[in-house]
């Protein structure tokens, strides 16, 4: 009875998390849902507008597009998440660090961040991809480098904060391991506000991948992925518009949704609201 | 309040004069062109790469001889030439009265001293000619070779031998380019924006109707022809029959195509594991090139074969293809020479089952070489190759032939650059010669290329050809894509804009707005 509350209470964000859970179930079911195999070529079917076989239209080597943006579904989500994941936690771990011991570990970690964010953010990822080469692992690892910052400045100043509490210096006097203090009283009281910062991050990341591979340093053909897509339709704009009305839409459909999502968590979530 | 009138009309008049003078000049003023191109040279150094066709493109670099509008040779800065009967001593007459856009006098000696500076710096030129030395008698330019060779004419066509100025300072023609004697001369140049060519005021051949031009490089296919269609560009080169579909029937464009003398092909890097010819005659045989030509391209190009298109005339429907497509018959061959897919990935292992994964390198700037290379894929995928495609810019893409790094690389280049395919076989199938880094090598097609360059009759020129094209068709050498036609789009208003076979000649002296 308390769990229905909870979802009435706050309907912006139940609507939006059944619609995430759609997106997610486009994505684990892609296979049962695609009528086509993404990767097959029937070339003579090339540039076929939307009809009956193929309900958004046909690619340039005739693949068919409702199945390719099912499986971009895919592509998008399952790297975006191995994206904020390893941001959230290898920002939130190198901001504790730093914050928390301070002297010269934070000097260190704190200008390496500072140099990070001294670029801007794009123009920087464009060149560390362009370095390791195109391929959807090295798109993600350069935004990985270049977005971990955000997450370490907001850990440590939070770890600032909270370290100054009683109940922190109990810990210390009682003689408790600084990895119980990190792990027991300091993780707990930030968690929520990282967790939120990710949640709203979802949308810009998954548009930075796509932008990435849109301008050819992240997915590499024949892979199914919305900005490679876009990038492949663009030379047949004029004739062929569905070519980019169809990833273009979901792009927009799913990050719209993820971006409500992480706002209706905050809503909820947000401490200085309490 | 008479006072605040005042100052409004003059705020208006003030508004009306910026607005005029933020719209671009190039609308009013005359003699001015824009030109949207693609390009692919860093510097303006002519003996780098390919670097000498951009500035006898830009209308700047003219050489002795040159080809027509019927791809027919020319006098250019020669006005006649002559050769001995055993094809080792060749004798051009310089024009008299040329100078270069400098003011200095071409003379004979400087043409010399062009020439030997190209022979020295350029690793290109031993597959054009290969020089003794060079004498000047009077007017004459005579030339003793080692080797003999019937097309010398035609060689020095080629934008490689271009005529410079080489008694200036020339520390800088890196970025301020070479003096020549073409109608226009470099004002301004950036590998990646806009080059400004102004008329050269010592032209020999007539009036340059231009103040300047300007070459406004935009590599996307798309954004040119968006360019051309808002009025940016007055003329659009290098667009495809996707964009024709976008100016078909509109009054206010001229489209001009050509069958182009252009091949785009493959080679296949035997120093990996194409160096089977198994793999290599499964890939050819997998490959639909009527359907990437017919549909893909729709019909951008003619399906390919051999070396030398059929435009020209060297046997090319007597040539046979064993390797024609024929699926079926590729996964047999791949079968018989023990690839199987062992680990159950859809995708072959080599005999000693290792993985086969073929890098399939292309560049951006000609929109047709991805969709080869992502049919190839797909194709390919069908009988059990991997490919993995590398999209890079035309500079890595030479290196990365110059440095062997590729298994399959993909361009598209001129076939009778010099007149006919002797230049081009050799260039690309000898086996020494620089440009060939995928290992080919026949002692036959070696052999056959000496002889073609001594061989003066037509008829056994030809003959020799065809033999040459059959040996390399035969040893799955290199996968012929097609020969694509090109297009030429301009605003109507554009005079005198011809397209020639020999894409050398862009910008020329004919070209002009109309009044």
């Amino acid at each position: 009875m308390k769990k229905q509350n909870f979802f009435l209470a706050h309907k912006q964000f139940t609507l939006f998390f059944i619609l995430a859970l759609a997106v997610v179930g486009v994505a684990v079911f892609a296979p049962w849902i695609a009528p086509k195999d993404p990767l097959e070529a029937v070339m003579i079917d090339s540039l076929k507008a939307p009809c009956a076989e193929y309900p958004l239209g046909a690619d340039k080597l005739g693949r068919d597009l409702l199945s390719r943006v099912i499986y971009g579904t895919r592509t998008s989500l399952v790297s975006t998440l191995i994206l904020v994941a390893t941001i959230f936690v290898v920002g939130t771990f190198l901001g504790i660090i730093a914050g928390y011991f301070g002297g010269w570990i934070d000097q260190v970690i704190m200008r390496i961040a500072d140099m990070m964010i001294s670029f801007p953010g794009m123009i920087l990822a464009i060149a560390i991809a362009g370095m390791l080469g195109p391929s959807l692992r090295n798109g993600v690892i350069a935004i990985t480098a270049v977005s971990w910052t955000k997450y370490a400045r907001l850990a440590r100043s939070m770890v600032l904060k909270v370290k100054r509490n009683l109940y922190v210096e109990a810990a210390i006097v009682n003689g408790t391991s600084t990895f119980k203090i990190l792990w027991k009283h300091i993780l707990p009281n930030m968690l929520t506000i990282m967790t939120v910062t990710a949640a709203a991050d979802m949308g810009t990341m998954m548009l930075e991948l796509a932008s990435l591979s849109f301008l050819g340093f992240g997915a590499v053909a024949p892979t199914p992925e919305w900005g490679l897509m876009l990038n492949e339709g663009r030379t047949y704009m004029a004739k062929a518009p569905w070519l980019m009305i169809a990833p273009g839409i979901a792009i927009v459909i799913v990050v719209i949704v993820f971006n409500m999502l992480g706002d209706s968590i905050r809503d909820i979530l947000d401490p200085r609201q309490d | 309040m008479k006072n605040r009138i005042a100052k409004k009309v003059c705020a208006a008049a003030l508004a009306a004069l910026m607005t005029m003078a933020l719209v671009p000049t190039s609308v009013f003023a005359a003699g001015t062109m824009t030109i949207g191109v693609t390009s692919f040279a860093d510097t303006l150094e002519p003996t780098e790469q390919y670097f000498s066709w951009v500035i006898s493109r830009y209308g700047v670099g003219q050489g002795l001889t040159r080809f027509d509008e019927e791809g027919n040779m020319v006098p250019c800065l020669a006005t006649e030439w002559t050769n001995s009967e055993d094809g080792k001593t060749w004798t051009f007459t310089i024009r008299e009265g040329v100078k270069f856009s400098n003011g200095n006098d071409m003379t004979p000696e400087l043409v010399k001293a062009s020439l030997e500076r190209t022979i020295e710096m350029s690793n290109r030129v031993p597959e054009f000619f290969d020089i003794d030395s060079i004498e000047v008698d009077g007017q004459n330019i005579i030339f003793n070779l080692n080797r003999a060779n019937a097309n010398m004419a035609g060689c020095l066509a080629d934008p490689l031998f271009l005529i410079m100025d080489t008694s200036i300072d020339n520390s800088n023609i890196a970025m301020e380019g070479p003096v020549c004697t073409g109608p226009y001369a470099f004002q301004s140049f950036d590998p990646s924006g806009d080059t400004v060519v102004v008329r050269n005021e010592y032209y020999w051949d007539g009036d340059v109707p231009n103040d300047s031009v300007t070459l406004r490089i935009i590599g996307d296919q798309t954004t040119r022809s968006m360019a051309l269609q808002s009025g940016e560009i007055d003329v659009a080169y290098n667009l495809k029959t996707e964009n024709v579909f976008e100016f078909d029937g509109n009054d206010n464009y001229n489209i001009q195509s050509l069958e182009s003398l252009r091949s785009t092909y493959a080679f296949m890097n035997q120093n990996g594991a194409l160096g089977d010819l198994a793999l290599r005659q499964a890939v050819l045989r997998g490959l639909d090139k009527e359907t990437y030509t017919s549909v893909l391209l729709e019909g951008g190009a003619t399906p390919g074969k051999a070396p030398v298109p059929p435009t020209l005339d060297y046997g090319y429907d007597d040539l046979n293809d064993e390797n024609a497509y024929d699926p079926d018959g590729a996964k047999q061959v791949l079968e018989d020479a023990g690839y199987k897919d062992v680990d159950g990935d859809g995708y072959v292992e080599d005999p000693d089952g290792n993985p086969v994964e073929l890098t399939f390198v292309y560049y951006d700037s000609r929109a047709e070489l991805g969709v080869y290379a992502q049919a190839a894929q797909a194709s390919l995928k069908e009988i059990g190759i991997n490919i993995k495609l590398d999209c890079v810019s035309y500079e890595t893409l030479l290196d990365r032939r110059d440095s062997s790094q590729y298994d399959l690389l993909i361009w598209n280049v001129l076939v009778a650059n010099t007149g006919d395919p002797e230049n081009y076989l050799r260039e690309n199938w000898y086996s020494t010669s620089a440009n060939n880094t995928a290992g080919y090598a026949n002692e036959d097609v070696d052999k056959w290329l000496d002889e073609l360059a001594e061989t003066i009759d037509t008829d056994a020129r030809k003959e020799l050809i065809v033999k040459i094209q059959q040996a390399i068709m035969d040893d799955a050498a290199t996968v012929f894509f097609g020969y694509e036609n090109t297009f030429l789009i301009s605003k109507a208003s554009v005079e005198g804009l011809v397209m020639y076979p020999m894409d050398y000649y862009w910008v020329t002296a004919d070209m002009q707005m109309a009044e």
